[in-house]
């Protein structure tokens, strides 16, 4: 019988990013807000 | 149904101030985002951080109103983790740690040269009776010896200090260590470490 030689292909490990990291982003960008000024941008972060 | 709005909308609708749709393109990428960034990284806890420095950059390009929408958000989002990545794995390298593991710990390998404290006061206590015993030897036999071995003295040193012949000085070394070894026997003294 004919030998199959191709590699069996790693199994790519399915991960998300916890609720915690999003609420993260989600806080972080309602705080951010980019000022501009003249020729120049300034971000504001809101605590 | 529900109707999935595009990611170029999206985008435009957050650039325009909803956070909402934020939230939307998170939640539809974050499964394909952090599984490319883990696939490479695998450590959940270094693809957690860098999964949020990505959207940290994202989110701060959009504000700054410097994203060109070109229809391609995900490769975009994917070309930014690409480059943590490779920002991740270069700072790893110049400055590599080592983590011993269970079967292999570095400490066993290297260790300290200094002797513990026990140690160490035995070897105190040790050279204490070797001077006293010292003492008791003859005194053309206890000066060559003292000179040998506490002086670092050679021979040929030697033989000029005392006014002896090389051979003699040697003969004299071999008597003191000879008689060393009778007092210790014959005082049942136990010398080690």
């Amino acid at each position: 019988m004919e030998n199959i030689y191709s590699e069996e292909q790693k199994a790519v490990k399915s991960v998300k990013a916890s609720k915690k990291t999003i609420d993260f982003l989600l806080s972080y960008s309602k705080s951010i807000h980019v000022v501009d000024y003249r020729k120049h941008q300034f971000e504001v972060t809101l605590n | 149904m529900e109707l999935q709005i595009n990611d170029s909308i999206l985008v435009k609708n957050y650039i325009a101030g909803d956070e909402k749709a934020l939230e939307t393109l998170i939640n539809r990428h974050n499964q394909r985002i952090s599984s490319f960034i883990y696939s490479k990284v695998l450590d959940r806890d270094v693809a957690e951080d860098i999964f949020q420095d990505t959207f940290i950059k994202v989110i701060k390009t959009l504000k700054r109103g410097t994203y060109s929408e070109e229809g391609k958000f995900l490769p975009w989002v994917m070309r930014i983790a690409h480059n943590l990545i490779i920002d991740h794995f270069r700072k790893n390298k110049r400055m590599p740690k080592f983590e011993g593991s269970d079967d292999f710990n570095i400490f066993s390998v290297i260790k300290d040269d200094k002797l513990n404290v026990e140690k160490q006061l035995i070897k105190d206590q040790i050279d204490n009776d070797l001077t006293l015993l010292i003492e008791e030897l003859p005194e053309d036999q206890k000066e060559v010896l003292i000179m040998r071995i506490y002086k670092d003295m050679s021979f040929k040193e030697i033989s000029e200090n005392t006014g002896v012949s090389i051979n003699t000085a040697l003969g004299r070394m071999r008597y003191a260590l000879i008689n060393l070894r009778k007092i210790v026997d014959r005082k049942n003294i136990v010398l080690t470490n």
